[in-house]
């Protein structure tokens, strides 16, 4: 990366760290600390929902995944309207009349105090592994093609979250979440115009768009029904707005971010401008990932992305052989471009045989290609087994550092860098938010001011920064167990929507029932995690449906013979 | 006995907030996910 870039980098970085500390700087409430005053905006609520969803890796990800797989990815995003439709409806004006600080203070009303720890308890495990995880895949990329210090990275982007979240509580978080939006939506936007620049005069968008449906990257819709499958249509519509409905409903780093509006139609507002923006949003993520892929049948690709353990491979035992997959892969590319072009003629001619042939040519030319990497990968991983086979996370960045003009790479960095921020300080805020409310001030302190609250809240937001710092160092050493903590919200999602289920529609099922049924689900849902071949949207379904069907089942038997509000205490 | 400390309002006090307006909005949003459904399959099925 060229100095310019550096430059604008740090600069964007720096400034929102001072914003977030000005913007936030005269909260000394609790109110004020930890729900920005309950006065935001809808676009302010908007942009801070969006900006918490999307984490760096849903930028540097989501792009790989149409380049290797297609756009069929979108697909996981279709139950999303279903769901916030129904939060707008029930859980919004819910919590804003109860004036809760977390969606947990909601489930001891209903409920009693053990399901709401439960419950608050649950949120703490999977969503302080994924704040580590939130600074910890972006900063692995990151440091990858910047060829940095991993360690330094994470301890760099974790201070500065930590610094603005915890002396600028919610309002910094959501107003910094508002210009990082901005930021990263204009180097996407200022990405792809580049890139269509980037293509050869001759090939239009629409070429592009033909070339990439040609080969298979424009599959965007898969109605077969099929469990084993993580991307179809039908996972996406129930799993997806079970998993909504879990994200949106009742997990802090978001609910935390629309109770911060100002009103109930504000929230609203915020929650369906997302429901209408996201799908459309992620399709134009895609869009991208597939327009780099069809760059890429004009400009030879790198063997493997990623570029640091391509380096190792060619500097060790295995170098004369990695060079010359390299050279049979560049030839490989020669003749694929070549098969390309034959395409966009027949494609031009109208000619649906030749269109035909020329298409099963192409696919035959890129299949040289792909045996030919699938061997490189293979020779490295047999090296060096600790290796990631997958580079796909590497794809976009590295087009964006080979390809993109000075200045441009830099704000592409930055706004990386912004979605890791936001989505981590969202996550930090939720966390000290639950461990005061749930934890501190409902169980071991509860007659304190306001200020003794805040300054707890700081400091509660300090120990999850380090602790999230620690874990993304660790994480490192975890190696494939990366892959599973990303999945680690359908693990806690499915038992806690199911609490709230009860507690919203089953009037009648009594605390205990639904704590032994909540305990029992989760159980179930990490031996499924461990031991079966189920995609992982379906847990959300699983998780919730084993919650509400045990706790129907077991309420007659563990009811205590009591009446009146006493039936709900063991 | 129900447990001692500071819990917000009953849930069950809370009044029911009618749809009234948003009901269009509703319809907007979902209209939208139809929408993008149907070019979607358009999409796949042309460019395929």
């Amino acid at each position: 990366m060229r100095p310019l870039d550096w430059v604008v980098m740090v600069l964007a970085v720096l400034s929102i760290v001072l914003y977030g500390v000005w913007k936030g700087r005269r909260d000394t409430t609790m109110a004020g600390y930890l729900l920005a005053g309950r006065e935001l905006p809808w676009y302010a609520v908007a942009l801070s929902v969006m900006a918490t969803q999307a984490s760096a890796v849903t930028f540097l990800s989501a792009p790989g995944q149409a380049f290797v797989d297609g756009m069929r990815y979108v697909q996981i995003y279709m139950g999303l309207p279903i769901a916030m439709v129904i939060i707008c409806i029930t859980v919004v004006p819910l919590y804003h009349r109860l004036q809760v600080y977390t969606a947990y203070e909601f489930l001891e009303t209903r409920f009693d105090l053990k399901v709401r720890s439960l419950a608050a308890l649950l949120f703490l495990a999977g969503r302080s592994l994924a704040a580590g995880i939130s600074i910890f895949a972006p900063a692995l990329i990151i440091s990858t093609i910047l060829e940095i210090s991993l360690s330094s990275t994470i301890v760099a982007v974790g201070v500065a979250v930590i610094t603005y979240t915890t002396l600028g509580g919610s309002r910094a978080v959501s107003w910094t979440q508002f210009h990082q939006m901005l930021v990263i939506t204009v180097g996407m936007i200022a990405a792809f115009i580049t890139l269509l620049y980037q293509l050869p005069d001759h090939v239009s968008l629409l070429d592009a768009t033909r070339i990439a449906g040609s080969m298979g990257r424009l599959n965007v819709m898969d109605f077969r029904f099929d469990m084993n499958t993580e991307f179809n249509f039908w996972s996406g519509l129930l799993g997806g707005t079970f998993l909504a409905l879990s994200y949106f409903g009742t997990d802090q780093s978001q609910v935390q971010r629309y109770l911060a509006g100002s009103s109930v139609g504000q929230m609203r507002r915020g929650l369906l401008f997302n429901a209408a923006v996201k799908i459309p949003m992620q399709f134009a993520i895609l869009f991208l990932g597939a327009m780099v892929f069809v760059f890429y049948q004009f400009s030879a690709p790198p063997l493997f992305f990623n570029r640091v353990d391509t380096q190792a491979a060619r500097e060790s035992e295995i170098g004369a052989e990695i060079r010359a997959l390299e050279n049979d892969y560049e030839t490989a590319f020669e003749s694929r471009r070549q098969e390309v072009e034959g395409l966009l003629s027949a494609l031009d001619s109208g000619d649906s045989d030749g269109k035909d042939a020329a298409r099963a040519r192409l696919i035959e030319a890129d299949q040289v290609m792909v045996d030919i990497r699938e061997e490189a990968i293979g020779v490295m991983v047999d090296r060096d087994p600790e290796m990631n086979p997958q580079d796909r996370n590497y794809i976009f960045l590295t087009f964006v550092i080979d390809h993109l003009p000075v200045g441009l790479v830099g704000l592409l960095f930055a706004a990386i860098l912004f979605a890791a921020m936001s989505s981590a300080s969202s996550e930090l805020n939720a966390l000290a938010s639950t461990t005061v409310i749930d934890v501190y001030r409902r169980i071991l302190r509860k007659e304190a001011s306001d200020a003794h609250y805040v300054a707890v809240s700081k400091l509660a937001t300090v120990f999850w920064g380090l602790a999230a710092i620690l874990f993304g160092e660790t994480a490192s050493r975890l190696g494939s167990l990366i892959v599973a903590v990303n999945l680690l919200g359908s693990i806690f999602y499915g038992t806690i929507l199911g609490i709230f289920l009860l507690a919203f529609y089953a009037k009648k099922v009594s605390s205990n029932a639904t704590f032994i049924a909540a305990l029992i689900a989760e159980a179930t849902i990490i031996a499924v995690f461990s031991f079966a071949d189920i995609a992982f949207l379906w847990w959300n379904v699983i998780g919730c449906a084993l919650c509400v069907g045990l706790a129907l089942a077991l309420d007659p038997f563990v009811r205590p013979k009591l009446i009146g509000e006493d039936a709900n205490v063991l | 006995m129900k447990e001692e400390g500071e819990t917000p309002e009953k849930a069950e006090d809370v009044e029911k907030v009618p749809l009234g307006s948003w009901n269009r909005a509703y319809a907007l949003v979902l209209g939208m996910l139809v929408f993008w459904i149907v070019v979607f399959t358009i999409v796949t099925k042309v460019f395929e």
